[in-house]
C-alpha cells in the first residue's frame, strides 16, 4: 500500500508538466519503442530530482549548522590580532580602524563634546574613542535610527549597537 | 542532461539556502552558500540510483488497483 502511494504522487508530479503529460498521450494513442523510452528517460530523470530535492530538503539544515559550527570554532582557535581588546574601554582594535567611506570623512566626532556643557561628562565623553563618539552623535544630536548610522559608516547595525552600548557603559560607570 | 538536473536542483533549493544563510554571520554568508552548493553537488554525483522505478510498470500498479 505504501509503495503503491508513492508511485501515485509521483506519477501525478510527473505528469503535472504538460510536456510530460502530452508525451503519455501521444504514446497511449501511438505506441512507439521511441516514445517509450522517452518517457522512462523522462520519468527517471523525475524521480532522480524529487530523491534530491527530498534529501536537502531534511538535511540542508544540518550542513549549514555544521559550517558555522566550523567557522566557531576556527576562530575560537586561531583569535585574530584584530579582535583583541585595545584599551580599558573594551573597544576592539576592529572598532577603531577607519571606513575610506566618504561619508565618514564630513563628521565631526568633536561635536560631541561642544554640546556637553557638565564638565565631569564632557571630561569622559572627550575619554572615548573618536568612532563611539561618532556614533554617539549621530544616534542622539542627529537623531538618526541605528540603521542609518549603520549605513552612512558602512559597518553593520550590530557593530553600531555594540558599540554604542559599551560607550554609554563607559559613561555610566565614570560618571560620579 | 546531467546538468540541467543540476541547475534545476540547485534553483529550486536557492530558497532554503538562502533562509539558511541567516544561521551564519554577514561576512560567512557567501562562503556558505558556496559551501552548500558544492555539497549539493557533490551528492548529486555520488547518489546511486540503483533503484529507480520504472514509469510503465508505476502505471501498471496504478491501474490494478
Amino acid at each position: 500500500m505504501g509503495w503503491y502511494f508513492v508511485g501515485n504522487r509521483l506519477l501525478e508530479t510527473f505528469l503535472i508538466d504538460t510536456e510530460n503529460k502530452q508525451l503519455y498521450n501521444s504514446y497511449l494513442e501511438d505506441s512507439t519503442v521511441k516514445k517509450k523510452e522517452m518517457l522512462e528517460r523522462r520519468f527517471s530523470y523525475h524521480v532522480k530530482k524529487i530523491r534530491i530535492l527530498s534529501y536537502f530538503i531534511k538535511t540542508l539544515h544540518f550542513e549549514s549548522k555544521r559550517f558555522d559550527m566550523k567557522i566557531r570554532n576556527f576562530a575560537y582557535q586561531n583569535p585574530l590580532i584584530l579582535d583583541k581588546t585595545s584599551d580599558d574601554y573594551g573597544a576592539n582594535l576592529l572598532d577603531l580602524i577607519a571606513s575610506d567611506n566618504r561619508f565618514e570623512r564630513d563628521l565631526d566626532s568633536n561635536k560631541l563634546e561642544e554640546i556637553i556643557e557638565d564638565k565631569n561628562l564632557n571630561r569622559i565623553v572627550s575619554a572615548l574613542t573618536a568612532k563611539q563618539k561618532v556614533i554617539l552623535n549621530l544616534i542622539y544630536v542627529k537623531d538618526l535610527q541605528e540603521e542609518t548610522v549603520a549605513k552612512q559608516l558602512g559597518i553593520t547595525i550590530q557593530a553600531v549597537n555594540k558599540t554604542k552600548k559599551t560607550a554609554l557603559n563607559n559613561i555610566r560607570q565614570r560618571y560620579i | 542532461m546531467e546538468n540541467r538536473l543540476e541547475l534545476e536542483v540547485i534553483e529550486m533549493l536557492k530558497p532554503k539556502i538562502k533562509f539558511l544563510l541567516r544561521q551564519t554571520d554577514l561576512q560567512n554568508r557567501d562562503d556558505l552558500e558556496q559551501e552548500l552548493i558544492l555539497i549539493i553537488l557533490k551528492k548529486i554525483k555520488e547518489k546511486d540510483y540503483n533503484k529507480l522505478p520504472s514509469f510503465f510498470e508505476l502505471i501498471e500498479e496504478d491501474q490494478n488497483e
